[in-house]
Order: C-alpha cells, then sequence, then structure tokens
C-alpha cells in the first residue's frame, strides 16, 4: 500500500511518515497543493491523506480536481473538528472518510487499510482482516489457513463485515445487500445468518460483535 | 433608599396634612360663632320677654313672669338658668337670684358675656329698661345667666361630623393619589418586566418606548449592554485564538509521542498520550463552546433543520462502537421513537458523543450503555457506580464536556435533565416541536 499525504506542517507530516515506515507502508509527503498536483500526474498511490488548510489553497480543490478526472483513489480528509461544513461537503464532494485532528496515528492507519481493502475488494481477489483472508473471486474464506465452507449468503455477510472491520454496518445496509427488494427477508433472518456465521468464527481473534439496536462490527478481539 | 412611589406618596400628600389641621380649625371657629349667635338671640328673647313684664305700681316694681320665657329657657334637661330682675341703679333684687353679677353697661343697655357663677362657666345677658307710670319711671336691669351643657354638645356634634367628613375627604384623596402615581410609574415596571425576560445571552438594546423621564436610564443600560457585549466577544475571540494557537502544538506533541511509544523506548508514554488527548480534547471543546456562544439565537441558523433523533442516535453509536468495547462497554440504541426535532445535527453529535465519552473515561464499573430515543428527548443511560472524579485535569475535561452539552441544548431552547449517582441517565430533553421549528 503506497499513500499520499497532503500536509504542511513538518511536525505532523514527520510523525506521520515515522509510524507508517514503523509498520511498514508507504508514504509519500506533498508539502502543499503544488507538490501534491506535480506528485499525482506522474504517479499513482492507492490512498491521499489531504489535509485541507495548506498554504496555498483549500485542499477541498484538489479533491473536486482529482474526482472530476475520474479517478477513483480513496481519499481521507484530514480536517479540524470544528470544522463541521468542511466535514459534510468534504463526504459530499466524493471524500471517502474524514479525520478529525489531532487524530491517533493508528487510528488513521486502520482507516487507510480499511478503503484501500475496500476499494481492493471489487478488483482485487483477496482482502485480509487479521488471521482471516477472503477470495472474493473464488467465494472462499479462510481462517488461520483453515478454510469455512459458507453458503452464498453467509459468505456475502461475513465480506461486508470484513470490508468494514472495526466499524459498524448497520443491519439496514446488510439486509439490502443480501436481499433483493423483490425477496424481502422474514424479520429475523438477519440474526439467523449472523449466527451461522459467529458460529464459524467460533472461539478466535475474530469477534463479531452485535452493535444493540444499530447493526454488527467485526473486530480483532485482542485489539482491546 | 426610599422607593420612587413613597417619595412621590409623601410629598403630594404631606402637604394635605397641615392644610387638614387649618381647615380644622377655621371650621370649629365658623361653628362656634353660628351656635353661640343663635342660642344668645334665644337668651336675648326671653330677656326681652321679662323685661316686658315688668311694670310700676305704686312707685315699685312688679314682675309678672310669663310662662312662654321660662319654658324657652328651659327645655334643655342639661342646662341650668338663673335670672334676676333688679333695680337700676341700686341693684336691689326685685326677683329672682340675689347675687348674679351685674356687668358695667357704659352706653350700652345689653350686654353679654362669660360669667362663673356657683363656680360654672355661664353665659350671661344683661338687659337695661325702664319701666313707666302715669307719675314715675323706675329703670331696672334683666339679668338672665345659662350653663353651656347644650352649646358645647351641638358645637361638639357638629364638629366631630365636620371632622369625620375631612377625614373620609382626605382619604379619599390619598386613595386616588396612590392610583395615579401607580398609573403613573406603570412604564418604569414594564421596562422592568421586559429586562427581566431577558436571557442572558441577547444583549440587544432595549427598543420598547418609554417615557422622556426613563429615557436617559434605559440610554445608559443600552450602552452598558454594548459594552458587556463587547467584552464578550472579546472574551470569547480571545479564548477561540487560544485554543487556536493551543491546537497545533498539541497535535504535533500528540504525534510525536505516539511515535515515540510506538518505537517502544519509555513504558510511560502511552499514559502521557492520553493525558495530550485529554488535554487536545479539552482544547476543541473549549473551541466549540467559543463558537457556539457566538451565535445568538437558533431560529436565524440555517444549519437548524428538522432532523430524526434516532438518525443522529444511530449514527453517533456507529462512531463510538470501537472506542467503546475497546474499554469494555456494551453500547447500544434503544429506538422507541423517531424523534421529529429541529436542530444542528453537527452539534448534537457532538452533545452526544461528549455524553458517550463521559460513560467510557468516568462511569465506575458501566459495562452496558444505551442511548434511548423518545420523542422529545435522548436519554444516555449506563450501568455503573456513578461517575468518578479522579485527577484534576479529567474532571475539568469531564465538566466542560458537560456544559458544552448543556450550552448546545440551550441553543435548542431545550435542556439537560442529569442524574448522575448509580445507574446514572442523562437526558437531552427539546422543547415541543412547534416551538423548535418557529
Amino acid at each position: 500500500m503506497r499513500a499520499l499525504l497532503v500536509e504542511d506542517n513538518p511536525v505532523l507530516a514527520g510523525g506521520v511518515a515515522r509510524a507508517f515506515a514503523k509498520a511498514g507502508l508507504a508514504l509519500e509527503h506533498a508539502g502543499d497543493l503544488a507538490a501534491a498536483r506535480a506528485f499525482l500526474r506522474d504517479f499513482t498511490v492507492d490512498i491521499i491523506l489531504l489535509d485541507l488548510t495548506l498554504p496555498d489553497g483549500d485542499g477541498m480543490t484538489l479533491l473536486a480536481e482529482i474526482r472530476s478526472s475520474d479517478d477513483q483513489t480513496p481519499v481521507i480528509i484530514l480536517t479540524a473538528r470544528d470544522a463541521v461544513r468542511d466535514r459534510v461537503s468534504g463526504l459530499d464532494r466524493g471524500a471517502d472518510d474524514y479525520l478529525t485532528k489531532p487524530f491517533a496515528l493508528d487510528e488513521l492507519m486502520a482507516r487507510a487499510r480499511a478503503l484501500v481493502r475496500r476499494q481492493g475488494a471489487g478488483v482485487d481477489a483477496t482482502l485480509t482482516f487479521g488471521p482471516l483472508s477472503i477470495d472474493t473471486a473464488a467465494r472462499m474464506a479462510r481462517l488461520d489457513d483453515e478454510v469455512l465452507d459458507l453458503p452464498r449468503r453467509e459468505f456475502a455477510c461475513l465480506s461486508i463485515l470484513a470490508i468494514n472491520a472495526n466499524a459498524v454496518v448497520s443491519k439496514d445496509a446488510l439486509i439490502s445487500a443480501l436481499y433483493d427488494n423483490a425477496d424481502p427477508p422474514t424479520p429475523n433472518a438477519i440474526e439467523v445468518i449472523i449466527s451461522r456465521v459467529r458460529k464459524r468464527l467460533g472461539d478466535t481473534a475474530i469477534e463479531l460483535r452485535t452493535v444493540r439496536g444499530v447493526g454488527y462490527m467485526l473486530l480483532e478481539a485482542d485489539a482491546r | 433608599m426610599m422607593s420612587l412611589r413613597q417619595r412621590l406618596l409623601l410629598f403630594l400628600l404631606m402637604p394635605l396634612l397641615p392644610l387638614a389641621a387649618f381647615l380644622i380649625v377655621m371650621i370649629y371657629w365658623a361653628i362656634r360663632s353660628a351656635t353661640t349667635d343663635s342660642y344668645d338671640r334665644v337668651l336675648e328673647g326671653s330677656a326681652l320677654a321679662i323685661a316686658d313684664r315688668v311694670v310700676l305700681e305704686n312707685g315699685s316694681l312688679v314682675v309678672d313672669l310669663p310662662y312662654a320665657a321660662l319654658q324657652m329657657l328651659t327645655n334643655s334637661a342639661e342646662d341650668r338658668v338663673f335670672y334676676s330682675v333688679q333695680k337700676w341703679p341700686s341693684g336691689d333684687v326685685v326677683t329672682g337670684y340675689r347675687n348674679l353679677p351685674t356687668p358695667s353697661f357704659g352706653e350700652a343697655d345689653k350686654v353679654l358675656q362669660q360669667i362663673d357663677f356657683r363656680g360654672e362657666p355661664m353665659r350671661m345677658i344683661a338687659i337695661r329698661d325702664e319701666a313707666l307710670s302715669y307719675s314715675a319711671s323706675q329703670e331696672f336691669v334683666v339679668l338672665i345667666a345659662e350653663t353651656l351643657g347644650q352649646r358645647n354638645s351641638v358645637l361638639e356634634r357638629y364638629l366631630s361630623s365636620a371632622i369625620l367628613i375631612f377625614v373620609v375627604g382626605v382619604l379619599a384623596i390619598g386613595l386616588l393619589t396612590l392610583y395615579g402615581v401607580n398609573q403613573g410609574l406603570r412604564p418604569l415596571r414594564n421596562l422592568a418586566d421586559a429586562v427581566s425576560q431577558r436571557s442572558e445571552r441577547d444583549l440587544r438594546a432595549i427598543r420598547r418606548p418609554v417615557p422622556p423621564e426613563g429615557r436617559p436610564l434605559v440610554d445608559e443600560i443600552n450602552a452598558l449592554f454594548g459594552r458587556l457585549e463587547k467584552t464578550l466577544n472579546s472574551h470569547r475571540h480571545f479564548v477561540s485564538n487560544t485554543a487556536h494557537q493551543l491546537r497545533t502544538p498539541l497535535a504535533e506533541l500528540k504525534t510525536e509521542l505516539e511515535v515515540a511509544s510506538m518505537e517502544g523506548s519509555d513504558p510511560d508514554l502511552p499514559a502521557l498520550s492520553a493525558h495530550v488527548d485529554g488535554l487536545a480534547h479539552l482544547v476543541e471543546q473549549m473551541l466549540l463552546l467559543s463558537r457556539v456562544g457566538v451565535q445568538p439565537t437558533s431560529s436565524s441558523d440555517d444549519n437548524f433543520r428538522p432532523l430524526a433523533l434516532s438518525a443522529l442516535a444511530h449514527q453517533a453509536v456507529a462512531d463510538w462502537s470501537l472506542r467503546a468495547y475497546r474499554a469494555g462497554v456494551d453500547l447500544g440504541l434503544q429506538v422507541e421513537d423517531e424523534g421529529q426535532v429541529s436542530g444542528h445535527q453537527a452539534l448534537l453529535l457532538e452533545a452526544l458523543g461528549n455524553l458517550i465519552d463521559n460513560v467510557i473515561k468516568h462511569a465506575r464499573g458501566a459495562t452496558i450503555a444505551t442511548i434511548t430515543v423518545q420523542p422529545d428527548r435522548l436519554v444516555v443511560s449506563d450501568d455503573g457506580q456513578g461517575f468518578r472524579e479522579k485527577g484534576p485535569t479529567e474532571t475539568t475535561v469531564q465538566r466542560f464536556g458537560l456544559s458544552i452539552v448543556e450550552e448546545i441544548m440551550d441553543l435548542h431552547k431545550g435542556r439537560v435533565e442529569k442524574n448522575v449517582g448509580a445507574n446514572a441517565r442523562i437526558a437531552l430533553i427539546f422543547p415541543p416541536s412547534q416551538e423548535a421549528s418557529e
């Protein structure tokens, strides 16, 4: 995974660079919009981490340029917490996620990984989350190299949860992903599927949690 | 200091008292002279009637006392009458009491005077006349003295009814004055009511019409409001600027600490990093609060839109689930109603986030936290043993977080209901929807 960080503060940029290097991730750094444009003309990256207040303009203009050239590279906006309008309009204008400053480095890396994973899931054959790996093309899931033999809906359910690992997937989102409108599920169909998936995951490092009243979340149990 | 009303009443009513006393004295004299005149006339009539009956027979005076004359004098039970007919100037008594004092007539034939007789004050009339026969004439005087009982009682009766009428009149004037003063001071009271109904956030000038006498006061109050608003704004800007200035170094410090702790050099680093987190959070909340305080009314802000509390709570639970899980808290949502209100989505998410953060960090022994959505409220409850008061920094952050929540609910014209003991419940209560959408 290769990321581009567009950030004018050298201390923050240096910190992010060291953390990424430590985690074995490649990071390029651009100090302003001009440097970012020059870099993106010649190279492609898997994800862009974009600060909004830059010395030569608003990061939002770069986002608009990227999206208007039909480039679907995931973008995480790094914004001040009180810039509420920016946050909302950023998501409207095609940003994939946002993080408020000051952010935790491990959270930044986790979100970046999740986005790259999600982006790759459509094209890429395999998706990994801890000991779990999912081959979407071959429709095969492995846990610690042991093959999990899952029916179609259970597999789709696990894939969606794995793509969004560490984040909550709402029950409504699961229903609309697993069922056609023409074929509505019985009220507790989702619970049945979830409990089957959970049983297959068993007592491993991957935990499928129910978020009461909201949905479900796949996470690494030792992340606590 | 004496109230304006008391002063007005004092200066309007005080002059009435000497005036009333003067008038009462005048009335007393008028009544007294009127009663004295009328009783004196009766006395004189009696004396003339007696004098008519004095005749000279064979050189000596004879009196045939007329019944009517005495009747006239003795019709009062309380008064006693003394009379005497005497020769003049010798003073020999012809009939009646011997020792009634004879006045000095001078040129006059009639004298009315006040005397003391038998130890009592009396009114006495003396008339001088002449009895004639064919051959001779003899001068004589008729004296009649009368005690003052009836005169005094009549005087008292007239006087007491006059005083009664007077007192009633003064009371009526007093009440009318009181009513008038109250009416006159009404604009002042209306002004006070208007000021007392102001929210502390509303420092606009008072525009209500006031009488010219009140204008200087209102102008001064408005000027004070203006200065206060300026001070408040500069205070907010100061807080906002300070927080802004602190933000970057804190973010840098946090990043440095995290990188250092990733590289694993010092076991104390994660704790230090957590403290910096708390500090950074505090700064962000200060910024938010200073920004929130600048907006005077919610209705003018286009960020206020109709929204469903259930969707809001859904998002908050999704945002915070991972952090809650890592802190060992099972965070969930219970939707009893959609909860349609008018509100500022980002601010309300911030408020809910503060409450969830509060449970995660400060509720002792909490394992379950639930956000419940009801028609007009969001309730955050947990199963902990109450909130812990730990280090000074943490409690400051905690209190500050709650005061932000209160500030945000204030902007929504709602309120916060806190029950922070064991099984804490904090409710964000919204006003009825027609009020919120005004």
